[in-house]
């Protein structure tokens, strides 16, 4: 199947209506085309057809037996009939034989109300059974980790099976056995961060696949679904947040409405256990003990004016909706008269954003996700992409399964999509700026470069030749560890590709080389034409939601939101805010920890970050959060964070609040508010504005719309404001990117700092995502707690034992946990998850890095 | 006339005498209720357990939304009611509980001497049910 396939159309008939549809297509896509409803239970329209279950048998004039809708071609000029007497009858001795040995345990059943086998006999009128088999299914299967398979259910329809190969590419069930004995079962896939396809659950026509979690806890048809958007990955998947009495039960997602057609991420099938945690804040608290609202927020108004802006410093999340983060730098600048905020992005996203806009003008993505599926080369660097963001993950398979495209993974892991890629770069630490320099040489130097487009787009142009002929590709491949054919390989399908697809994710946004390696990711952009065209583009990807929102609104004291330069503008939104001035000067995260370690900063407030665990040096910020003088903490789980809090501000969760994420191709979505606040928890917009009030006397609106036409008054962010959409809502529409003529620019090349000695690097593992998931039963029964995975050599090296007790020490710190051994980092490297309490593996690593040299010793 | 008067205020009289009375002087005495008569509700036992399986339907059906009823499951994976429950003061004793029940689980007994001096009296629970 490719997209480049001519349209020729084909005619044909359907109970006497005329239909024309695309040649290629299958009868059953021609009915629906008429709104001809054909029966069936394996037909799934994302993926390729199965043609098991026969329930959609239709006549054909001029063929002898009726024939499968769902696999069958249209061809020109055939006339299909869907129902005649004969063929109601074949169809429901189908069903009949289907419900041969299909136990009638509805009562007990997950599926029932929503199950397609329910539904037929239903609408069919099976009431009957002429028909006896032995019943040769297997016991219901238990062990897997959060989804049950119960055989005897299964109608063997193939969707799960296909939906893991097919779409996410990374699941594992498959068909066992074969005729009547034939059921699903597991390959045995990684043992250290298991993948489970969720979406099995979801695709699964019977109640052969439930979710663990879910499992008996609600009747499909007592939940109300409120449309609502993910929590994970920075690509709004469109999800049904499935609520009943106050409590959040599952997440559900809609065929054909946006980009993730149905399909969800890991955290919204199995990772949201968190809004119901035991451990969430319910009241706030001043000095560790319960009060009421309006005390602990005079006790923050009034330790503000007393210690004023000089003092206090903020530092805000990605988890936040926009809204909420322009209140927040609002009630800093406007409020507190600070100008010492920041975010988690400062150790990430932010440093990358920056040199993109510095060199192409770019801020976030240059294009729609979906284009990454009409390319015809994929190049995924320096990112664990099906980690990270699902969603790219999804298109990036069906670039690869519909398109055909070439697949090039480079990383230093053996992350879960190299498996699949057609080359593999598995680089040292500190070469991929250099690796991405050689990779652009190398198209150039096979005369591959989108020539045109440079001679349009790009100023320096001259500067090309000059900053790679420094480039010595042999050197590079050596320093990287990759040979030079493989670098060839990869660069060749690059340069052939007539549109090229980049991928980065974390292992570049928050590696000591950022900034070189966006630059020189920026160049393999522009000579590969990535940036030019209805296909491919450049991806940033990390794992918060509202990662390219928080960007936006300018949390961090270089800008104001819309990326205005702070001294420049500072006057502007002094006067719509009401304000004689904004205060000047500002400290990002790393000046506020220099300053509260040397005691000039005295007020800390965190809302929804919790940098004991997820930032760099995290044992220097525990030393640091413990000596500042007054710390507020407004978040929704209670951590040693809260402990160590003068005020716990409880906030609103996710599914509780409403307000817009910005996804990282600058698509909006809207949080629908689909349940109360825990206890007493507010959204923290309301919290921020009622601080605003505090402060400055003046009323603070709570209207998303209102905050967002603020937001696009004093900005150019946004071409529109207003809700639009029904199942998937958007709040406002951003301008678009098109670089303008002779605007972009080509940076000098990196050289290669091949990092020596064992290397640890703390990233994203697949089933968590920042520290929330690790209240998240679903999460937690994939990974309960941190680990060190480290190669076998190293481990022999060591005298490790699979499952020991291993410490690891840096320059800046050391911590313990399990090791386990594994076959995807390579020898020299360790990996271990971020998400961790108990590891917190963050305090080994140096500021701005993701990467350190470290020694490893038992115990 | 008179003959006809006498013959009436002797049937009247006739009913004043004892045992012609049609009061029935509850609680002394009660009635014998019919067989189909919709009383408090039974969940019906099987073997140790309660055969209700927990399926949720008699909440669905429940047209005065007084059940409540959260599943579970046993040791052997089998789905039970961890919490059944009837809130007897918004019952309306319509009897579609035992009508929607598809493992005949609950059934409706001729009890209805259901009066009771606190309102938490009224909350049937499994346990209570089950006797």
């Amino acid at each position: 199947m490719s997209n480049k396939s001519e349209n020729a159309m084909v005619n044909l008939t359907i109970d006497g209506q005329d239909v024309q549809i695309e040649a290629g297509a299958t009868i059953i896509v021609a009915a629906e085309k008429l709104g001809i409803k054909i029966p069936t239970m394996c037909y799934l329209k994302k993926v390729s057809t199965t043609g098991a279950c026969r329930v959609c048998l239709v006549d054909v004039e001029g063929v002898d037996t009726p024939v499968t809708a769902c696999n069958t071609v249209a061809t020109d000029g055939i006339v299909v009939t869907t129902s005649t007497p004969e063929l109601e009858k074949q169809r429901k001795d189908m069903i009949r034989l289907m419900l041969v040995n299909h136990p009638l345990d509805c009562p007990v059943c997950d599926a029932a109300g929503e199950c397609d086998l329910q539904d037929i006999c239903f609408d069919y009128h099976v009431l009957d059974q002429p028909f006896t088999a032995e019943d040769v299914a297997v016991a219901k299967i238990t062990d897997w980790p959060l989804i049950e398979n119960v055989p005897s259910r299964c109608v063997l329809c193939e969707k799960c099976v296909k939906v893991g190969y097919e779409l996410t590419g990374i699941g594992d069930f498959r068909v066992v056995e074969r005729g009547d004995k034939a059921y699903i079962g597991r390959k045995d896939s990684n043992q250290i961060d298991p993948y489970i396809e969720g979406n099995a659950v979801a695709v699964c026509p019977v109640g052969a696949m439930i979710s663990k979690p879910f499992k008996h806890s609600a009747r499909s048809w007592t939940l109300d679904k409120v449309a609502s958007i993910g929590f994970a990955g920075g690509s709004l998947e469109q999800v049904d947040l499935n609520v009943k009495n106050n409590k959040l039960y599952r997440i559900t997602s809609q065929d054909d409405v946006t980009i993730n057609d149905g399909l969800l991420s890991f955290d919204s099938s199995f990772g949201y256990g968190f809004v119901n945690s035991t451990e969430r804040l319910l009241a706030p608290m001043v000095n560790q003990g319960a009060v009421e609202w309006s005390e602990a927020l005079k006790t923050v108004v009034a330790k503000a004016k007393e210690l004023g802006g000089e003092a206090i410093a903020g530092l805000s999340s990605a988890r936040l909706t926009v809204e909420e983060n322009y209140l927040f730098q609002k009630l800093f600048r406007a409020g507190f008269k600070s100008n010492n905020l920041d975010s988690e992005a400062r150790f990430g996203m932010q440093r990358s954003s920056e040199q993109l806009s510095k060199v192409l003008g770019l801020r976030g993505a240059s294009a729609g996700i979906e284009q990454i599926a009409a390319a015809d080369a994929v190049l995924v660097f320096g990112s664990d992409i099906t980690s990270e963001q699902p969603q790219i993950n999804y298109q990036i398979q069906k670039a690869c399964r519909q398109n055909d495209a070439q697949l090039l993974v480079v990383n230093m892991r053996q992350v879960r999509i190299a498996e699949q890629s057609n080359c593999f770069l598995n680089y040292v630490p500190g070469s991929e700026a250099a690796l991405a320099g050689a990779l652009t040489k190398l198209i150039v130097e096979n005369g591959q470069a989108a020539d045109a487009f440079l001679k349009k787009y790009v100023k320096n142009t001259a500067d090309i030749k000059k900053s790679l002929a420094k480039v010595n590709v042999e050197k590079v491949a050596k320093a990287a560890g990759v040979s030079v054919e493989l670098l060839k390989e990869v660069a060749v399908a690059l340069g052939e590709a007539s549109s090229v697809a980049l991928v980065f994710g974390g292992d570049v946004t928050k590696s000591a080389q950022c900034v070189e390696t966006t630059q020189a990711l920026a160049n393999l952009a522009m000579v590969s034409g990535a940036l030019g065209g209805d296909a491919g583009g450049l991806f940033p990807a990390d794992e918060k939601p509202n990662m390219q929102g928080l960007l936006d609104v300018g949390v961090c004291p270089e800008s104001l939101p819309g990326y205005q330069d702070y001294a420049k503008g500072s006057a502007k939104f002094a006067q719509a805010w009401g304000v004689a001035a904004l205060p000047e000067g500002g400290m990002n995260a790393e000046q506020v920890l220099a300053a509260i370690e040397a005691g000039t900063i005295k007020f800390l407030y965190l809302a929804g970050t919790n940098p004991l665990v997820t930032f760099p040096e995290s044992g220097r910020w525990k030393a640091a959060l413990k000596k500042v003088e007054f710390l507020v903490v407004q978040d929704i789980l209670s951590s040693e964070l809260t402990e160590l809090a003068d005020v716990v501000l409880p906030a609103a969760a996710y599914s509780e609040k409403s307000g817009t994420y910005i996804s990282c191709d600058n698509r909006s979505g809207l949080l629908q508010k689909a349940i109360c606040p825990a206890g007493e928890a507010q959204s923290d917009k309301q919290i921020f504005a009622q601080l605003l009030e505090g402060m400055l006397g003046k009323s603070q609106s709570l209207c998303n719309q209102t905050i967002l036409e603020e937001l696009a008054g004093l900005t150019d962010l946004f071409t529109e404001v207003g809700v639009s959409g029904e199942t998937y809502l958007s709040s406002c529409v951003k301008q678009g990117y098109a670089p303008a003529a002779a605007a972009l620019t080509f940076s000098a090349c990196a050289a290669a700092t091949p990092t020596k000695g064992l290397q640890l690097i703390s990233g994203k593992m697949h089933a968590h995502t920042g520290v929330t998931s690790t209240y998240a039963a679903g999460a937690l029964e994939i990974a309960p707690e941190g680990y060190i995975e480290i190669s076998v050599a190293d481990a022999d090296k060591a005298g490790i034992a699979d499952g020991a007790q291993v410490s690891v020490k840096s320059a800046v710190g050391s911590a313990s946990g399990v090791a386990r051994i594994s076959g995807y980092v390579p020898q020299g490297i360790l990996f271990a998850p971020y998400h961790f309490a108990g590891l917190n593996i963050q305090q080994v690593v140096p500021t701005g890095q993701n990467t350190v040299a470290v020694e490893i010793s038992k115990g | 006339m008179i003959k006809e008067f006498i013959q009436g205020l002797s049937i009247t009289a006739k009913h004043l005498l004892p045992g012609h009375t049609t009061t029935v002087e509850y609680p002394k005495q009660k009635l014998e209720i019919a067989e189909r008569f919709r009383g408090l509700h039974r969940l019906v036992p099987d073997h140790d357990r309660e055969k209700c399986v927990a399926c949720g339907l008699c909440p669905t059906v429940c047209p005065a939304k007084c059940i409540t009823v959260e599943a579970g499951e046993d040791e052997n994976g089998v789905k039970y009611p961890k919490v059944y429950q009837i809130d007897m003061l918004r019952c309306i004793f319509c009897g579609y509980c035992v009508e929607a029940c598809p493992v005949e689980a609950i059934e409706m007994t001729g009890e209805y001497e259901l009066a009771s001096y606190k309102r938490e009296d009224f909350c049937f629970t499994k346990e209570r049910l089950l006797k």
